[in-house]
């Protein structure tokens, strides 16, 4: 059973939009402008260098950690949800997904600062705003989601391989060795680039963490470059352009290493499923506070202030508008990049049935399809804005532009998220769905869609997490009846309003946790279903 | 035949009682060395999870489960499954995803320390007793059920296990390869004849393959199924 | 529970799918004359003087006043550069130049002319800049210290730049990126004029007695009050603020501004037109009567308590906490030209940076 090509039509041609109009034009357009500009005499400037030997250093330090504790919390973790198909765990290991980082950086300094919570009790840390400081808040940020990816994998790793191995005398780290490493490696190498993404183009963190110079990375060198007065358009992009190859380093890695003949991208699901063996509660309540523990920090930024924002009718007035608008710009940004995640699965899907040369590129482009996380949001706000921002009313300000831009950025997220899930469409259901009567769409709603539906939700929610966040992009195409809230958390610390512009910061940080949360509820997301074990 | 068959011993199942959620399996039997036997039984009446208690994998729960298990004169009721020295045969083979076919095969050599010259030349005379000498570089994904099962078949024989345990084999084969199959598992058996358990649903395969045979069978009026030797079968194939 | 959600799904899509349309409305399609005023951020907070400010406006010239804000002032020289680049000049008024901006900006104002503000001669001598730039505020530097830390970690207070150096003040000091905050820089320039030849002998080991450096003064301040360090470079006029907030009344608030017998540099913002301005007579007669309301005693004497900075003229009543200030030894009203700065900012680079 094949699905029908007038789907691979329309998938490819979004995808063009999509990557022609989304970045292809706007990057071109920056950095040819700044070509003209200025030249790139980066071997020259001394200064860039150190900074990018500082960008790629905190970051392969930041992600290393983050690997080494991820991959074993990961395993451990995996091993004892194997059995537990409803376990809250990897719910919780996504919830840091979702922490805006500029709430990551509030929440380190109340903890860790000189006058943080630690310290009146006595613990004092010398290495606050400093690089330790910066590596530190990317590990514990990053460790989680590493987690996760490992975890997932792992608690599919089919019982019976695990059990034949131990009878034919392997002990546990022959079992890890050449039993479950197969099957996690590359979901943990892709994660581990994520995070190099991450680290690399960290910002808030490091502003706020650093120290100043010499910690900052290229993202924060841009910001400079960009803001302040000395419009420097070639430097801009000429970080961008580093940034860029630094984050696309461990994918092209990836690549590399990537056997298509191995197929071990692709999960070995037992079809039998085993019956669930009773997890003592007390155990259960253990895994799910271990996983808790690496959100819980953060929650020290909502404080009474929260609640203010609220009941004070003056406060409420200044923020009602901008949060409504913070929850709608994260809800379009969400559907538009799940559905951009969508066509791109469906053209990968169906165009390796259609082109041979789709199916050997398959690997190149799921890692093209990764690009977006490498980009600065700055850099690409001021490539749209410079593409597009004439047709736009800078008194108005544009929320599709912000929409577009947004849906830009994260796409990443959404096409990881989704990407298994058409890797696990069940043909031979659907075969047997059509042959009793049903028709294609019928039988995609009854089969297949109970499938979609978590990991749709899931995506479209880390997209709207993310969105909350974001501040770099979206500064361009704001006004005064367009502010997000995050720009509300600057506007009032310019005017000495700082415990109110914590309590905004408090309310992102429970927005995106209701977000996260809520996904997993209504999508009720189970990995077994989008990958067709269920 | 080689050497260490003489070091073959027979199983002992002693008084077992297992507990499970909703009923108990009891047991008593031995199998000889060389004899291969087969256990039938209604579904969900703990075929498997007989077989599983046998390896280790679901193992005895003091002070709620009782019994003994006896490989020769060594008690294994506690052993862990690797020290137990069990040759599993899954249903669904369990071969490794992130191995080829011949590293699938010597698998259990390479946990005993065998050499890696030694381990590809016992492999790859294994592999070749079973036709599958040429396929030893492939993929295990790329095999068909057939050559899965007889991968899986190696894999458990070829480091010689005093116990042999196959969970029902031949079920997701057409008729031709269950009789090829039937066929290669007695000539391997012949090259190591340690005491073997069969699960099957099939009579035919009890026929063709087993010394004698062990049902499970529900005592009335209680959720306990106990093992009943029935008598031996002298219609096997030798 | 699910069908909720859904629900609300649905709901959420029929609001918004209006906000896609904002935005492209064009400007000038009013038939009220409009004025288009950039400015900072910062004073269109709600209690900023902003919203005072451009509402007056509106009630007494009888027009539309459009504002964009961005971010401080060096990043509206930034949009100006930007806009520029797109070939669109539509604003008429810049408001938040500094003069350290004045140069840079200038390529892109245009110029008075022969009009003169009403009450021009009003404002005082100290803080006058020249013809094309009217300042309409103005704030002195100054650090900040926190007086109880001080005591209760027996600090002594800095009396002068090098007493900075010393040893009880590494990582306790909150300082600004001159790159990024007209703060920063503002400092930056200052320590040029007061140390001369040995600045940068001076930066190289201050590096290392900040606690961080932040991209704006809102960073560092609120670390700051968060008591991660006990100075922090600001306006004399933070006192005021602080005093005013003080719910212990007359009690002296824990943060004062000092003093020191090199003196204090000096920030002077002012307001500008831009070359769209010259698009009509219309626009240039609202450009003129706003930059004439800015200097007038009506919304002078709301500079104090809407902008925490000083008012131009010099015959507005200042608040008692404006009044109770510490008057500076000196003040340095310094103007340093584009290509200075960025010569200043590269080596501020190669010494701090690498």
């Amino acid at each position: 059973m094949r699905i029908p090509v007038i789907y691979l039509i329309f998938s490819s041609i979004w995808m063009v939009i999509f990557w022609v109009g989304g970045i292809g034009v706007p990057l071109g357009n920056l950095f040819s402008i700044a070509f003209h500009a200025g030249g790139w005499n980066f071997f020259e400037d001394t200064v860039l260098l150190s900074i990018l030997t500082m960008t790629a250093g905190q970051a392969i330090l930041s992600t290393l950690i983050s690997a080494a504790g991820g991959f074993f919390l990961g395993l451990f973790l995996g091993e004892q949800v194997s059995e537990d198909p409803k376990s809250r765990v990897p719910m919780l290991l996504a919830l840091p997904f979702g922490v805006p980082t500029l709430v990551v950086a509030m929440a380190w300094v109340a903890w860790l600062g000189r006058s943080g919570v630690l310290a009146s009790w006595g613990i004092h840390f010398d290495w606050v705003y400093s690089l330790k400081a910066v590596v530190f808040a990317h590990a514990f940020l990053n460790v989680p989601w590493i987690a996760l990816a490992v975890c997932q994998s792992r608690r599919h790793v089919p019982e019976e391989q695990l059990a034949a191995a131990r009878l034919l005398g392997a002990g546990y780290f022959s079992e890890l060795r050449f039993v479950v490493w197969p099957q996690v490696r590359w979901a943990f190498a892709e994660a581990c680039a994520q995070v190099m993404s991450f680290c690399t183009t960290s910002f808030a963190l490091v502003l706020i963490l650093g120290g100043g110079p010499p910690v900052q990375t290229l993202e924060t060198e841009l910001y400079g470059r960009l803001r302040y007065g000395f419009l420097d358009l070639s430097g801009a992009a000429i970080c961008a352009f580093w940034q860029l190859l630094i984050t696309l380093f461990p994918w092209a890695l990836i690549l590399f290493f990537y056997d298509r003949n191995h197929r071990s991208l692709r999960p070995t699901i037992s079809q039998k499923v085993r019956p669930q063996k009773e997890v003592k509660k007390r155990y259960r309540i253990g895994l799910v506070l271990i996983a808790l523990g690496f959100t819980a920090p953060y929650g020290i930024v909502l404080k009474s202030q929260v609640l203010k924002i609220f009941i004070d009718s003056e406060q409420r007035s200044q923020v009602l508008s901008p949060f409504f608008l913070s929850l709608q710009l994260a809800g379009w940004s969400g559907l538009f990049s799940v559905f951009s995640a969508v066509m791109a699965v469906l053209f990968l899907r169906v165009g390796s049935n259609c082109f041979p040369a789709v199916s050997t590129f398959q690997a190149g482009l799921r890692v093209l399809f990764s690009l977006p996380s490498g980009l600065s949001s700055l850099v690409m706000g001021l490539a749209f804005f410079l593409s597009y921002g004439q047709w736009v009313d800078p008194f108005e300000g544009s929320f599709i532009a912000m929409v577009l831009l947004q849906t830009v950025l994260f796409f990443p997220v959404s096409f990881r998220v989704l990407s298994p899930v058409i890797r696990g469409l069940q043909i031979h259901q659907l075969e047997a769905a059509v042959s009793l009567g049903a028709s294609g769409m019928k039988a995609f709603w009854w089969i297949e869609w109970p499938r979609w539906r978590g990991p749709l939700v899931g995506a479209f929610a880390g997209v709207a997490g993310a969105s909350l966040g974001e501040i770099g992009a979206v500064s361009f195409f704001s006004s005064e009846k367009l502010i997000p809230l995050p720009l509300v958390v600057s506007r009032w610390m310019e005017h000495y309003r700082f415990e109110e512009a914590q309590g905004i910061a408090g309310l992102l940080f429970l927005l995106s946790m209701s977000l996260i949360f809520i996904s997993f509820e209504v999508g009720n997301f189970s990995w077994e279903r989008s990958i067709g074990l269920q | 035949m080689p050497k260490e068959v003489s070091l073959l011993s027979e199983l002992r199942v002693q008084d077992l009682c297992k507990q499970m959620k909703d009923y108990r399996i009891e047991a008593d039997f031995s199998i000889q060395v060389g004899q291969r036997v087969a256990l039938m039984g209604p579904s969900g009446s703990g075929k498997t999870t007989l077989l599983r208690l046998l390896a280790g994998l679901d193992p005895l729960q003091e002070g709620r489960d009782f019994g003994k298990l006896f490989l020769g004169q060594k008690e294994i009721t506690f052993l862990s499954p690797q020290e137990r020295e069990v040759g599993f045969v899954f249903q669904d083979q369990a071969l490794f995803s992130g191995m080829n076919v011949l590293d699938n095969v010597t698998f259990g050599l390479r946990m005993r320390g065998i050499h890696r010259e030694q381990r590809e030349k016992m492999g790859l005379e294994w592999l070749g007793r079973v036709g599958l000498a040429q396929r030893a570089s492939s993929w295990t994904d790329h095999l068909s059920g057939g050559e899965k099962q007889r991968v899986a078949f190696v894999r458990a024989l070829i480091w010689k296990p005093k116990l042999v345990l196959l969970d029902e084999p031949f079920s997701a084969l057409d008729l031709k390869l269950r009789v090829a199959l039937r066929h290669e598992l007695l000539e391997l058996h012949r090259l190591w004849p340690a005491p073997l358990l069969l699960v099957t649903h099939d009579w035919v395969d009890v026929q063709a393959v087993a010394t004698s045979f062990l049902s499970l069978e529900a005592v009335s009026g209680s959720s306990i199924w106990k093992v009943r030797r029935e008598l031996t079968n002298p219609g096997v194939f030798e | 529970m699910r069908g909720f959600f859904f629900f609300l799904g649905s709901v959420f899509l029929e609001l918004t799918s209006s906000l896609f349309f904002q935005g492209f409305s064009a400007l000038g399609a009013s038939s009220v004359p409009e004025l288009v005023v950039y400015t900072a951020s910062s004073l269109m907070t709600p209690e900023g003087l902003g919203p005072v400010l451009f509402s007056q406006f509106e009630k007494q010239s009888g027009c539309r006043v459009r504002v964009l804000t961005y971010g401080n002032g060096a990043q509206l020289l930034a949009r100006l550069q930007l806009d520029a680049h797109r070939d669109k000049r539509n604003a008429h008024v810049l408001l938040g130049v500094d003069q350290h901006l004045w140069e840079r900006v200038k390529p892109w104002t245009e110029s008075w002319g022969d009009w003169t503000p009403r009450d021009y001669s009003q404002i005082s001598v100290g803080v006058s800049l020249e013809r094309g730039i009217l300042p309409y505020n103005y704030g002195i530097f100054a650090f900040m210290v926190d007086r109880q830390y001080l005591n209760y970690f027996n600090l002594k207070e800095p009396s002068s730049l090098l007493d900075l150096l010393q040893i009880q003040w590494r990582r306790n000091i909150l300082m600004e990126d001159p790159r990024t905050s007209s703060v920063g820089l503002s400092f930056l320039v200052y320590t040029q004029a007061v140390l001369g030849g040995s600045v940068w002998n001076f930066w190289k080991n201050f590096r290392n007695q900040w606690l961080t450096l932040t991209p704006s003064w809102d960073g560092a301040y609120r670390l700051f009050l968060k008591k991660e360090a006990p100075l922090v470079w600001s306006y004399l006029s933070s006192q005021a603020y602080h005093e005013e907030m003080n719910s212990l009344g007359s009690v002296q608030s824990r943060y004062q501004a000092i003093i020191w017998k090199e003196g204090n540099p000096l920030q002077i913002e002012g307001a500008v037109f831009l070359k769209g301005i010259q698009k009509s007579q219309v626009s240039i007669d609202l450009g003129r009567k706003f930059l004439e309301f800015l200097i007038s005693k009506e919304v002078q004497s709301l500079i104090p308590r809407k902008m925490w900075m000083m008012p131009v003229r010099q015959d507005i009543d200042l608040p008692l906490s404006f009044k109770k200030l510490p008057k500076p030894f000196r003040v340095f009203a310094l103007f340093p030209k584009p290509v200075e700065i960025k010569e200043s900012l590269a080596q501020w680079n190669r010494v701090v940076v690498q």
